[in-house]
């Protein structure tokens, strides 16, 4: 993260940490971009081939190797910069000096202060709306094993082998602003992140393969002080790994001040096994990494018609199907229906529901309950559900025999939804058999009644029961509801 | 780097950065494969390599 | 059989004529190496095997009647600092001692395509840091016309190849003044293409934003005829421009007639006497060959100096961190990876490298960049500037190559200073990214070689040629 002005958002009552601490979170997300070939040269991009094969001078950084842009890394640079709602720029590439041995060149080529995307916005499921800085592009480095030591890790390791296929590899690198006030936004931003990067086909941005990864940088401080020293937390490998590792850094680093000690500003490292983080590297100073423009390269400034093609060829994003349901069903695009259904990516089949002439909400609601291992296409056509949609919806079935008849068309991948119903004898008892039958409950169990009538809603599951059980669950639990409620006045 | 000082005097507020002669701006390659070197033929250049690797001593005291 | 012409164009007509063939022409260069070359030392490496067999291969193209290029059978050499695929390229440092590259530079590709044949990588400064060549790794090159005496650098070894007869033609990288300075002390053409011209895919990087190749050769037609084949767009740099290869050699022969050359009234005083006569001489010549002299001035120019020894040794800091050990080239085992890079690196480097990099380093740190090398970039701006305006007045500018004749060797080693003050005329070029010649233009002290140099705007070569031209004809040079 840099040292851009801090973030605006507060920390509401319920998202406070237990002593008043609030929580601050930002995190960097480095993801894969998925090109066929590397970011400054035509080896391939390419997973799991035997080691050092997709190479040639600029990948080994050979003397005399010189880099020339792919295209296509910028196109995809410039689709993620769109989707966060990022301003695209004129921009340049700069050198970040460094030796390691899985850096070739002993410098990366990123971007520095004047980078392809910035000042956008992530908008999460649940409605919050968490700033993103920047989207810039830079290569990927080799890859290390480490040999001899006991777990792996450079830590007592005998000698270190190095595979460049991944180095030059294209990345962009995402950096949120410090606006993430919970660990469960970060699972959050990390994951709605993740379907849109998967969606524009940028990335299959997959954290266990490594195709995205993501450090996160944590304090904590009390409302009204200013920001707290941050620790950057590396080695998360999955969006649940993420959640842990915040909430154990946060508890950690209130442990350290509410007994008078200072955070150190340093690298940790998430051990996942053990549930903790551990100190990698302390950073008493900023690394001088020598930022320079990168002579081997010229300015990239696409020009208008580029960035609108990327407009107008996006694909629909998440956001923007959890509003069209929203605007659908009637229901908040923070609900939870909408935002599994989304996530499911089975928005499309909804609306395809609706348009066979189905009941949205109902659509919503069947596809919700019942289709979570359907995939975006259920094998249950359209029209099959928007017929079963409409029979509950004009009261010819209740909710609960609707239920069952659905169970059926998952299970056969579709049917006549009239005809199973009448099958299985269903129909729906008409209003004043079931008024009858709600008042004769109401008399068998007097003592209910009274906690009802007084008050108690849990005791209206005794009164239902008995409805229900008399009506052998013809009777819609919505009706019988509705019918105690107006008998209770209220 | 006392020699320096000569610069040192110039005013250049209104003067932009020169980083490149000769002015070209966007220039990019098709996302093409193109033919990459021979793995034997790297391998047998490097000071040390180990099971199609590169090896290099315990990587000490670096940034991660 | 003729006997072998000792120009590049001449021994590409008789070799596609069959009036001689490549093995011949080969075979007689390949000789007078063996006579003199133990004296100049203007090799790292002599490929007698790979050229006697690159030159059977040409004669076997023609007589099947297939095409060949248009420097068939024309013996060149190479500066060891471009790759040569499976041929040592060491950059005559002991980091690279004993790497063959696993690619050929583009420079490379395009001389095989038009019939060249490479006959051997020549000595220079390490990593080409210097203006004497002595700074190599492998000992000094000594200059044809007096062995007691530099041939200049860092593509010594180059232009002396070409200055003793071992080759018709060479090429040479130029960062601040390596081919013309060299091409001056040593009297021979050389010269600097715009920045972008000519590939640099291949070239081991000194400074990635001033280094450009180009060609050493005895007459200036041969230096246009070099300039054509290697030059033109390559998509394997981004810093190439992109257009086609310049026609050039028409602008040899064309005159000066009605161009308007520039006298540079503030130019760095500091040129020994001899070299200032020489220059005198050269625009009386000019305007008797019916050009227009024309005073100007170029303020910023005594800054050129500055900014370059803090942008050249920037760049380079950072381009000579690839040389670490772990990949090619020289590896000093340690324990850990971090004392291996320092161990490899001081063994491996000259002191000079050593001198740049801790100089570049130093420009480009935190705290010290908006002072030093930030400031040198704008200064670089005003140069060019400088130039732009200049060259609303003038088609092109004549000064000394260098304010010296060859000086004996051990004169500048430790005076570093001194040592980069010889290329205090050429400097300002590659900082503007324009091309430059150098063409000899009669003696100086001791009767040594004096370099004129051209210098043209930003894709003026055709200009720089036909000036260039001229001179040579005023000298008495062309045939």
């Amino acid at each position: 993260m840099s040292d851009s002005p801090l973030s605006s958002i507060v920390a509401t009552e319920d998202q406070m940490l237990e002593g008043g601490w609030e929580l601050i979170v930002g995190l960097e997300v480095h993801v894969e971009l998925a090109t066929r070939t590397k970011l400054f040269s035509g080896s391939p991009n390419r997973f799991g081939d035997e080691p050092n094969i997709n190479i040639d001078p600029v990948t080994l950084g050979l003397p005399g190797a010189l880099p020339v842009l792919n295209r296509q890394a910028v196109e995809l640079a410039m689709r993620i910069g769109v989707a966060l709602n990022c301003t695209i720029q004129p921009c340049i590439f700069h050198r970040k000096n460094y030796f390691y041995p899985d850096m070739p060149k002993a410098y990366q080529i990123s971007q520095y202060d004047i980078p392809l995307n910035i000042d956008g916005f992530l908008e999460l499921p649940s409605g919050t709306t968490i700033g993103v800085e920047r989207a810039h592009l830079e290569e990927d480095t080799g890859k290390s094993t480490h040999v001899g030591g006991a777990t792996g890790r450079i830590h007592g390791s005998d000698y270190s082998l190095i595979d460049f296929n991944r180095a030059g590899v294209p990345l962009v690198e995402i950096v949120s602003r410090p606006d993430i006030r919970t660990s469960e936004h970060a699972r959050e931003y990390v994951s709605e992140l993740r379907a849109i990067l998967e969606v524009i086909g940028a990335s299959d941005a997959k954290m266990e393969e490594g195709s995205m990864r993501v450090d996160a940088n944590v304090s904590v401080h009390k409302p009204g002080t200013p920001f707290g020293t941050r620790c950057e937390i590396k080695n998360v490998n999955s969006i649940r790994a993420l959640g842990r590792a915040i909430d154990y850094e946060a508890r950690r680093q209130i442990d350290v001040l509410d007994t008078g000690g200072v955070i150190r500003q340093e690298t940790r490292h998430w051990d996942d096994a053990e549930g903790r983080t551990h100190t990698l590297r302390v950073k008493e100073d900023a690394d001088d990494y020598r930022y320079f423009p990168e002579p081997d390269l010229v300015p990239v400034a696409p020009d208008d018609a580029w960035v609108q093609a990327v407009r107008d060829n996006l694909p629909m994003l998440p956001a923007a199907r959890r509003s069209a349901l929203s605007a659908l069903t009637g229901y908040d695009t923070r609900s939870e229906a909408i935002i599994v259904v989304v996530e499911r990516a089975q928005h499309d089949y909804v609306q395809a529901v609706a348009d066979a002439g189905g009941d949205a909400v109902r659509a919503l609601i069947y596809v919700q309950q019942a289709f979570a291992d359907a995939g975006p296409m259920p094998a249950v056509p359209a029209k099959d559900l928007a017929a079963l949609t409409i029979l509950e919806r004009d009261g010819k079935l209740s909710a609960t025999q609707a239920k069952t008849v659905l169970s059926e068309l998952v299970e056969n991948g579709g049917g006549d939804a009239a005809a199973i119903a009448a099958a299985k004898g269903f129909e729906a008892m008409d209003n004043s058999a079931v008024e009858a039958m709600v008042d004769e409950a109401i008399a068998a169990d007097p003592d209910a009644w009274a906690k009802y009538c007084a008050g108690e809603e849990k005791a209206a599951g005794a009164i239902v029961g008995r409805v229900m059980k008399a009506s052998k669950g013809k009777a819609d639990g919505k009706v019988v509801s509705a019918i105690m409620q107006s008998r209770r006045g209220s | 780097m006392g020699h320096f000082s000569d610069i040192d005097a110039l005013d250049l507020d209104g003067v932009g950065p020169m980083t490149q002669p000769y002015p070209l701006i966007n220039i990019m390659r098709e996302d093409v494969e193109l033919p990459c070197l021979d793995t034997d033929e790297v391998l047998a250049a490097a000071p040390a390599s180990d099971e199609r690797r590169f090896r290099v001593p315990p990587i000490i005291g670096l940034d991660d | 059989m003729s006997a072998i012409p000792s120009t590049a164009s001449e021994i590409a007509a008789a070799v596609i004529a069959k009036r001689i063939t490549a093995r011949a022409v080969i075979d007689d260069y390949l000789s007078r190496i063996d006579a003199r070359e133990s004296e100049i030392h203007a090799f790292n490496l002599v490929m007698a095997q790979e050229a006697r067999a690159q030159a059977d291969a040409i004669d076997a193209d023609i007589a099947a009647g297939r095409q060949v290029g248009p420097l068939a059978g024309v013996p060149i050499a190479i500066k060891d600092n471009m790759c040569t695929h499976g041929v040592e390229t060491t950059c005559s440092s002991k980091i690279l001692e004993g790497w063959k590259p696993p690619y050929d530079a583009t420079v490379i590709t395009r001389l095989r395509t038009a019939g060249a044949v490479i006959i051997g990588k020549t000595n220079m400064d390490e990593f080409a840091m210097g203006s004497s060549t002595e700074n190599s790794a492998f000992g000094s090159t000594r200059n044809p016309c007096d062995i007691s005496r530099v041939p200049g650098g860092s593509s010594g070894g180059s232009a002396a190849a070409v200055a003793a007869g071992f080759s018709p033609v060479s090429l040479g990288s130029d960062t601040g003044g390596s081919i013309r300075q060299p091409a001056a002390l040593c009297g021979v053409v050389g010269v600097k293409p715009t920045y972008g011209v000519v590939s640099r895919y291949g070239l081991v990087a000194y400074a990635s934003s001033l280094d450009q190749i180009g060609p050493f050769a005895t007459t200036v037609a041969d230096a246009a005829l070099l300039t054509e084949v290697i030059g033109g767009h390559d998509p394997m740099d981004s810093t190439s421009i992109p257009l086609a290869s310049p026609s050039l050699l028409p602008s040899v022969s064309q005159g000066v007639a009605g161009m308007r050359i520039g006298r540079v009234t503030d130019l760095p005083a500091g040129a020994e006497p001899a070299v200032e006569e020489r220059l005198d001489r050269a625009f009386a010549a000019l305007e008797t060959a019916g050009a227009t002299i024309v005073d100007i001035t170029l303020p910023s120019l005594s800054y050129a100096l500055t900014a370059y020894y803090l942008i050249a040794p920037a760049e380079a800091s950072s381009n000579l961190a690839r040389f670490d050990g772990v990949r090619f080239g020289l590896r000093v085992n340690a324990a850990d990876t971090n004392s291996m890079y320092g161990a490899t690196r001081a063994a491996g480097f000259g002191d000079e490298v050593k001198r740049r990099i801790m100089l570049g380093t130093y420009a480009l740190s935190a705290g010290y960049y908006d002072a030093y090398y930030g400031k040198a970039l704008k200064v670089r701006r005003l140069i060019a500037q400088d130039f732009e305006r200049a060259y609303e007045q003038v088609d092109a500018i004549l000064t000394p190559t260098s304010p010296v004749v060859a000086f004996k060797f051990g004169d500048k080693v430790d005076d570093p200073m001194s040592m980069y003050l010889c290329d205090i005329y050429t400097i300002p070029t590659n900082l503007a990214g324009h091309p430059a010649m150098s063409v000899p233009f009669g003696t100086g002290a001791h009767g040594l070689p004096v370099g004129i140099q051209v210098l043209a705007p930003a894709l003026g070569e055709q200009a720089m040629f036909r000036v260039g031209g001229a001179l040579e004809v005023a000298a008495g040079g062309a045939q």
